[in-house]
């Protein structure tokens, strides 16, 4: 008796359960639903179309030529050592991040960190509607100030490497800061004093290396118990308490893997949220669509062009920290190489920022793609293939997606042409 | 039949706006005809299909009868038809005879043979009273003249069938008046013209006939001494429309905006265009400030609002001096602007309609908390302002305000800005090319403003908009306030002679100031 009734007890309750959940699942469904829908007809995926493309066609694009080297091989057009194969070369370029499971996607992340603070640098000053070609700049003194504070100071663990991106974020803020400031008080275009910042930024960075003795000691053992030490010419690391630290790195292969990515991933959502969820976001979109209009309102143009700069000149000196805060990884320095390396990080910003079309989550997935394909460049050596084919194809989709922006500007100029030639029948009044 | 041009059943399509179906037009041999119509019927798209600038989708045009293709203007110009456009098609620094012989110069040996064109221009002028110096740069002429260069143009070229694109949209009213009498000369030549126009009193005054045009479809053509100016104006809206503005009189309150003194040197043209200006403007009143295009109006207004700096004199807004205060300070106190070009300034295209209506008020504790935007509170309070102004969009408050029509857009400027309850309001050209309805509604708007008890600053070039709203008119003229006005004692002669400059009375001090 007892046990029939706790048997339809159970029953009525597993239904009662059976059906919440059923609805449960089925509102999640269509919230999902919706919400996919909204996604993908929504404006943020459509603009979102020719970055698409474009990386489809730039695929398409370093497929071909592979092959096309493959073919001339074939044919006996080049002699080389080591014929490429092309298959092979395929499928690991396509591998990118995967090739080697764990151990390449922990390099990968690792490499994308820094790509995706300059991304978000140069995306957001778009934006805002400027153009933050200062961004290798700011990503070479925030490197710098970051390796100053990791070489000079002796500090615990965790509040030394918090102080170097600290230290890092300050003077890309800084470097940009100027930039912003000639811009709104004197007027100078800020491409013009970016660039010039950043050849300030590379040489100052050359001499402080060699001259602030922040270089790696490079020690020789001469006799028992005797070293002889020497400044090794062009070589940094920061010291160990300096370090970014690799919580995930044991799981990744037990590679370079540190909390880079997690910074930046949190980066983007602190970008997404001030463009889109702040007052200050709605300020200086205002300006980044029409200046006049934002003047107009009342908003002070001036001040937020320097505060626009000066958080872009942060992401990008927190990209130049979080490249730099490495462990076991030593930064040669021929003449003038790292600052060459890390200038062109701050330059793939410009082309993460325009495939991820200047926002925070596209700036994100441009940053992996590109530190994906990278990769995928990098084992294109074991099908004798050169891994510099994958900056081909970066290169490539950068073209296809810059010319699909100027096409797209052609097209929706040409539709507003025809509809002002209408309601511009009285001619004038439409501008 | 006489018809000299017949242009039969035209389809114009533009994606997938009609510009003009099945539209029939047909010219006498020396008529006036006017082809009125709102902005947007399709006028200068029929018209720029009989020049050769576009080509019909469907129809035929015949000339004389014979059917004819017209591929691009020069077929026009064979033709003998000659255009005078909207906007002036001159080159600035070539004086009068080169522009008119422009493209179809005398030559010996390749080298430009000036002497006989200019003669010709000289006769032209002459026998047509068009009078115009033929050795002038064009930049340094009037707008008047420009016009007449223009005509010349056409005239030089041996059209007999002359098209006027709203010829009098830059005029002074005596200007008007001359270029109405040199029209009717020429039909009495026995050449034919099309005159586009949206002004009905024009039409009555010089038209033959008339053809209305609505929403790209022919309404009617009728002989002019047959209709009147309501049955015209019914025609070209589609509804009946009240011509007279509801207007009570003025309960005219305290001082609530004076401006002392105020000049602005621009540097970019290197002149004074505003200079030595004082008025003031009283609560419950309209002052108008009338005045051809450049004569230091814009200026005035950017100097007012902040948008540029005065290089003298100063600002009180109800005894407060706001001479040196910020934008923001100045719209905080009382100021609003529904500005003169409201792509430029007005609005971010780029953002959606409830974004728009928040610009100027974004940073208040309405709509946002720490910094953080109240998206539902921004949400609720544009869907208030869209039921209370009929503000129409296809996406509501999500709308992008650049797919917006511009009546609408205008209607959600002037709601921003009326919500914010300002207590001096400065309304540039605010129903520039906009339709009929638009501008009934935004004069209501105006007048409430004013008979709420808020001081109404209107600043147009259109001379029946400000003779309509205005209690007060200043004109201006070179920068310089050359005449205070009571619209009730004063006419359009009057203040086109002040407007022209061809008369000035010394009242460049605020009478009150």
């Amino acid at each position: 008796m007892k046990g029939h009734e706790l048997w339809n007890k159970i029953k009525a309750f597993s239904v009662k359960a059976a059906k919440a959940t059923w609805s449960f699942l089925k509102k999640v469904g269509l919230a999902c639903g919706h919400g996919l829908k909204k996604f993908f007809t929504g404006s943020g995926f459509r603009s979102a179309v020719p970055s698409f493309l474009s990386i489809g066609l730039g695929l398409v694009f370093g497929i071909f030529t592979m092959f096309i080297i493959w073919l001339l091989v074939r044919w006996k057009v080049f002699d080389v050592v080591n014929d490429p194969k092309f298959f092979l070369g395929v499928t690991k370029l396509l591998m990118g991040g995967f090739n080697q499971g764990m151990y390449s996607v922990g390099y990968m992340l690792y490499r994308a960190a820094p790509l995706i603070l300059t991304g978000l640098s140069v995306g957001f000053a778009f934006k805002t509607g400027l153009f933050n070609i200062g961004a290798p700049g700011q990503l070479v003194v925030g490197s710098l100030a970051a390796l100053l504070v990791g070489v000079k100071l002796q500090l615990a663990a965790p509040w030394h490497w918090m102080l170097c991106l600290l230290a890092g974020m300050a003077a890309g803020a800084i470097w940009a800061f100027i930039v912003g400031l000639f811009k709104s008080v004197f007027n100078v275009h800020e491409v013009v004093a970016s660039i010039m910042m950043n050849y300030i930024a590379m040489y100052f960075t050359f001499w402080a290396i060699e001259n602030l003795g922040i270089q790696n000691q490079f020690c020789i053992r001469t006799g028992p118990n005797r070293w002889t030490c020497s400044l090794a010419p062009n070589s940094v690391t920061v010291l160990s308490t300096a370090a970014l630290p690799k919580g995930l790195a044991e799981f990744f292969g037990g590679y370079s893997l540190n909390i880079g990515i997690v910074i930046a991933l949190i980066a983007v959502v602190v970008m997404y949220i001030i463009l889109h969820k702040t007052t200050l976001g709605y300020q200086l979109k205002a300006a980044g669509f029409n200046r006049e209009a934002s003047r107009y309102a009342g908003m002070n143009t001036k001040r937020n062009i320097i505060l626009s700069m000066v958080i872009a000149g942060m992401l990008a000196g927190l990209g130049g920290a979080v490249a730099i805060m490495v462990s076991d990884k030593r930064m040669f320095l021929e003449e003038g190489l790292m600052s060459a390396e890390f200038m062109s990080l701050g330059f793939d910003g410009i082309s993460i920022a325009l495939l991820g079309i200047s926002e925070p989550i596209g700036i994100a997935l441009a940053g992996l793609f590109l530190a994906f394909i990278r990769q995928g460049g990098d084992y294109m050596d074991l099908a004798n293939y050169m891994k510099e084919l994958a900056d081909v194809i970066t290169s490539v989709i950068i073209y296809f997606s810059a010319l699909s922006v100027v096409l797209y500007q052609w097209i929706s100029k040409r539709k507003a042409k025809k509809k002002t030639l209408l309601k511009g029948e009285e001619g004038s009044d439409e501008r | 039949m006489d018809y000299v041009i017949e242009m039969l059943d035209i389809c114009k399509n533009f994606g997938t706006l009609k510009a003009n179906d099945h539209v029939t037009f047909q010219l006498k041999k020396g008529e006036v005809h006017a082809l009125v119509g709102e902005n947007g019927a399709g006028k200068s798209t029929l018209m720029s299909i009989l020049f050769g600038l576009y080509g019909a989708d469907e129809g035929e045009i015949r000339y004389n009868g014979k059917k004819v293709e017209i591929r691009n203007p020069n077929d026009a110009n064979r033709l003998k038809i000659g255009m005078v456009h909207q906007h002036f098609k001159l080159v600035d620094v070539f004086t009068v005879t080169e522009n008119i012989i422009l493209g179809n110069e005398d030559t010996k040996l390749g080298f430009l043979v000036k002497q006989n064109s200019r003669k010709k221009i000289i006769e032209l002028r002459d026998r047509y009273g068009l009078f115009v110096d033929p050795d002038a740069l064009v930049k340094d002429i009037s707008v008047g003249m420009q016009q007449r260069v223009e005509i010349l143009k056409m005239l030089y070229r041996d059209a007999d069938i002359l098209i006027f694109d709203e010829p009098t949209a830059v005029l002074t009213p005596q200007e008007i008046d001359e270029l109405m009498l040199t029209i009717r000369n020429f039909a009495k030549e026995g050449k034919s013209i099309v005159i586009i126009t949206h002004k009905l009193a024009e039409v009555m005054a010089v038209a033959d006939r008339c053809t209305v045009l609505r929403k790209g479809k022919c309404i009617g053509t009728m002989e002019t001494k047959d209709t009147s100016l309501e049955q015209l104006a019914e025609m070209m809206v589609g509804r009946k429309i009240n011509f007279s503005i509801d207007k009570k009189p003025a309960q005219i309150g305290k001082e609530v905006f004076r401006a002392e003194h105020v000049s602005f040197f621009n540097k970019e043209k290197n002149r004074l265009s505003v200079n030595d200006v004082s008025f003031h403007v009283n609560r419950g009143e309209i002052v108008g400030i009338a005045g051809i295009e450049g004569n230091g109006q814009t200026e005035l207004v950017n100097v007012i609002t902040g948008l540029r700096k005065q290089t003298a004199g100063k600002f009180f807004l109800h005894e407060n001096e706001i001479t040196y205060a910020s934008i923001r300070k100045k719209l905080e106190k009382g100021l609003g602007h529904i500005p003169e070009d409201r792509h430029k300034h007005g609005l971010v295209l780029d953002f959606d309609l409830q974004n728009n209506l928040i610009l100027e008020s974004y940073y208040l504790p309405d709509f946002q908390k720490f910094g953080f935007i109240k998206k539902d509170a921004i949400h609720r309070f544009a869907e208030q302002l869209i039921s209370k102004f009929d503000i129409r969009s296809a996406g509501g408050a999500e709308s992008i305000a650049r797919s917006m029509s511009g009546g609408n857009q205008q209607k959600a400027i002037i709601a921003r800005e009326i919500t914010r309850n300002p207590d001096l309001l400065i309304a540039v050209q605010p129903t520039r090319g906009l339709d009929v309805g638009a501008i009934e509604f935004i004069h209501q708007e105006l007048l409430e403003q004013r008979d709420s008890g808020k001081g109404v600053l209107l600043v147009s070039l259109e001379l029946d908009e400000i003779m309509d709203l205005s209690d007060r008119i200043l004109v201006m003229y070179d920068g310089k306030i050359v005449a205070r006005l009571d619209p009730k004692t004063t006419s359009f002669h009057e203040i086109g002679l002040y407007m022209s400059g061809s008369k000035q009375s010394e009242v460049n001090a605020d009478e009150r100031a």
